[in-house]
């Protein structure tokens, strides 16, 4: 333990500690996908920056590593009674707690955030498996830089491990060097999620196996690292060269795309949660903290819809490329905003009763751009009619200089034509039916032209 | 009060704590030492020599850093080839190399502390021994200073403190009063005849001085191989007006070396 604290102060370990616990809240605090999620999503957003951690981790270990050997200390160890791999424990395992401490203390970090939002968070195995491997993984890194500048004991070691290891690292997770059909950027634990929200998650069996391998790299570069001969350093890469072969075979494949496929659907995390009372509001279980701020917004909803034909009589919460699971059903999207709080709740039912005023086929092949312009207009005008919230943004296309006219001129109609064309319009939208332009904006044709 | 080492007060089970016989060791491609039959007794051993004696090659071959190309070596009784021997060999030896090596981050009080880690100390010892060395090379008012803020001769003396640290039988300084001032020697020529008690201390130095001021025994080394041991008064002795050297120890040595053939 003497040897540890004292490692603990002098060593290289508590400074990169602090630099990727600077860089980790940096990442969370600053962007990323956490700003869109709960726990989930910081779990993968810190293995997502394992990209930048990795090799500040392995050039810190090389680092480390230079200083026995350009100090001309070896030949104090060599003269010492405890054995080699005693000798080099306390600055391995140095490095080792503060690169895991730094990775676990901004999860930490995140999660107290979470806590301390609306949308409590959700934890399970998996992810808190998933973060496990991550901490591993920057154990790994900083043990094998320790092995490389044992090796290699120049001062552009660790500069040029951190390059090099970098470069490496989006190599694997950009393009398939190693192979199509498995994705070679799991094995340094690194994650490229097309969407990193909080029902979806990295199965057990899949952090298992790059604990495997993991664990196997950093035997060997520990091993390595102890070697002082060729023959004990070949014996050295024998675990690591093992286990890639076991585990590269079970890696999951990339997509077309690029993007891997390592994540699963959680249907714990999918499950509804409903409020209490009618109409029916329901929430992911995941997002359930924010049930009790969506309720009114979206029941109010529902009740700007209850003239329209055939509409919905409950609400649920549905993912941004899923629609409502039928007619009957509001389906409604979250968006997390800062801190896992709701992102603008003042516009939650405009919001959510422009997206069910939204037409639910495309127009014919050949229509022309103002087909598009007008369908667009006329989806906003109902959008717009049900709330009255004229100045609610509504997209980067936003303001559409005809709106104004158009809207003054759907409202200047006698109450029950607006209704009517309103339903119209719903109808035929909603059943791909009709000319969305002539149900909504035949009256006020002259205004919009 | 001083504490008492487990060194101190268990039996030895030796003659000599160091004994070789027609040893030899490499250098590189060179037999530096080659052929050397030596026996060491407690109390402090002087070894001299001119450049490429063998002095350093010697030194590092009983600090079990160089094996032996040939002969026999025993150390506190035990030979060295087996890793259980040199792991007994090692708890009990001190070594200050030539080129001393320290971590610049550390403190004096963490470096010392963590040598007798390295030594195998007992936890519950090495904050008393670590101290206590550190005033025996009278480095208290420095002890929580970082390394690399000390002047090369307190630098010397915080690696005389880390061989001494552990209490050991065998102590091996090579050319431990480099970098140290007048009265820092005979400072440091003190603390080798008290540690030279108990324990077997061989210094290897180019000051002639040291060794006739401290020493017990001298042995004078050329070409690899032991040309002369004695007392520091039979070196003197040794001596006449027409060899070179500015005191009697010099002439003493100038003439052993003669003997020898000359300067290596």
């Amino acid at each position: 333990m003497r040897a540890l604290r004292i490692e603990l102060r002098r060593s290289v370990a508590l400074g990169i500690g602090l630099a990727l616990l600077a860089f980790g809240a940096f990442t969370i605090l600053a962007g990323g996908y956490f700003r869109y999620g709960g726990w989930a999503a910081l779990s993968y957003t810190l293995r997502d920056s394992l990209l930048i951690l990795w090799p500040l981790a392995a050039g810190a270990g090389a680092w480390q590593a230079r200083r026995e050997q350009s100090r001309g200390v070896a030949e104090l160890m060599t003269t010492s009674a405890r054995p080699a791999a005693a000798q080099l424990a306390p600055v391995a395992i140095a490095l080792a707690v503060t690169v895991s401490l730094a990775y676990l203390l901004t999860l930490l970090a995140g999660s107290v955030r979470l806590w301390l939002s609306p949308a409590q968070p959700y934890l399970t195995l998996p992810g808190l498996a998933a973060a496990g491997v991550g901490a591993l993984s920057l154990i790994t890194a900083a043990w094998t830089g320790l092995a490389v500048g044992r090796a290699v004991p120049s001062r552009f070691t660790a500069p040029g491990l951190t390059l090099i290891t970098f470069m490496i690292g989006a190599a694997l997770q950009e393009f398939d060097l190693l192979s199509n059909t498995h994705d070679p950027g799991l094995l340094l634990a690194t994650i490229s999620a097309p969407y990193q929200q909080d029902w979806v998650q990295l199965p057990l069996s899949l952090s298992a196996l790059q604990a495997f391998w993991l664990t196997a790299l950093a035997f060997s570069a520990f091993c390595f690292t102890l070697a002082r001969h060729r023959r004990g350093r070949a014996l050295a890469v024998v675990p690591a060269t093992l286990a890639l072969m076991v585990t590269f075979p079970l890696l999951p494949a990339p997509t077309p795309d690029g993007w891997d496929t390592a994540f699963r659907e959680d249907p714990e995390a999918m499950r509804p949660v409903c409020a209490e009372g009618e109409p029916r509001v329901c929430v992911m279980r995941v997002h359930s903290g924010l049930l009790e701020d969506l309720t009114p917004p979206i029941r109010q909803a529902l009740k700007a819809m209850e003239t329209l034909p055939s509409a919905p009589t409950a609400a649920t919460e549905v993912r941004a490329e899923s629609g409502s699971p039928d007619r009957q059903t509001l389906g409604f999207e979250i968006v997390l905003g800062a801190a896992g709080r709701l992102e603008e709740p003042g516009l939650i039912t405009f919001e959510t009763l422009r997206e069910a005023m939204a037409p639910a086929c495309e127009p014919p092949s050949d229509a022309s751009f103002e087909d598009y312009s007008d369908r667009s207009l006329a989806w906003d005008l109902a959008g717009t009619w049900l709330t009255d919230q004229v100045d609610a943004p509504r997209g980067e296309n936003w303001p559409d200089e005809r709106f104004a006219d158009a809207y003054a001129a759907l409202t200047a109609l006698p109450p029950q034509q607006q209704a009517e064309q309103i339903a119209t319009y719903y109808r035929n939208a909603t059943g791909c039916t009709g000319d969305l332009r002539a149900d909504l904006l035949a009256d006020v044709t002259g205004t919009v032209s | 009060m001083r504490s008492v080492s487990a060194a101190e007060t268990a039996p030895t089970q030796y003659a000599w704590p160091v004994e070789a016989e027609d040893l030899k060791v490499r250098a590189g491609r060179t037999m530096a030492v080659d052929g050397l039959d030596l026996r060491l007794s407690t109390g402090v051993h002087g070894l001299l020599g001119p450049n490429g004696a063998g002095k350093t090659t010697l030194i590092r071959a009983l600090a079990t850093v160089l094996p032996p190309a040939g002969g026999q070596l025993q150390l506190l009784g035990r030979g060295t080839a087996k890793g259980s021997d040199l792991r007994e060999i090692r708890r009990e030896l001190g070594y200050l190399p030539q080129h001393f090596g320290f971590y610049p981050r550390f403190t004096v009080r963490e470096f010392i502390e963590y040598m007798a880690w390295l030594k195998e100390m007992p936890d519950r010892q090495v904050t008393a021994a670590g101290q206590r060395a550190i005033d025996r090379v009278a480095l208290s008012s420095h002890a929580d200073k970082k390394l690399k803020a000390l002047s090369g001769g307190m630098l010397r003396r915080v690696g005389i403190a880390q061989a001494i640290v552990h209490d050991p039988r065998l102590v091996l300084l090579d050319e431990p009063t480099v970098g140290l001032d007048p009265a820092q020697r005979v400072g440091f020529r003190d603390l080798l005849r008290e540690i030279g008690g108990d324990t077997c201390v061989l210094v290897s130095t180019h000051l002639v001085e040291d060794v006739s001021a401290a020493c017990s025994n001298v042995i004078v080394m050329a070409s690899g191989r032991q040309v002369w041991q004695g007392t520091p008064a039979q070196l003197s002795a040794l001596g006449g007006p027409d060899d070179p050297g500015d005191s009697p120890t010099e002439r003493g040595y100038s003439a052993a070396l003669g003997q020898a053939g000359g300067w290596g």
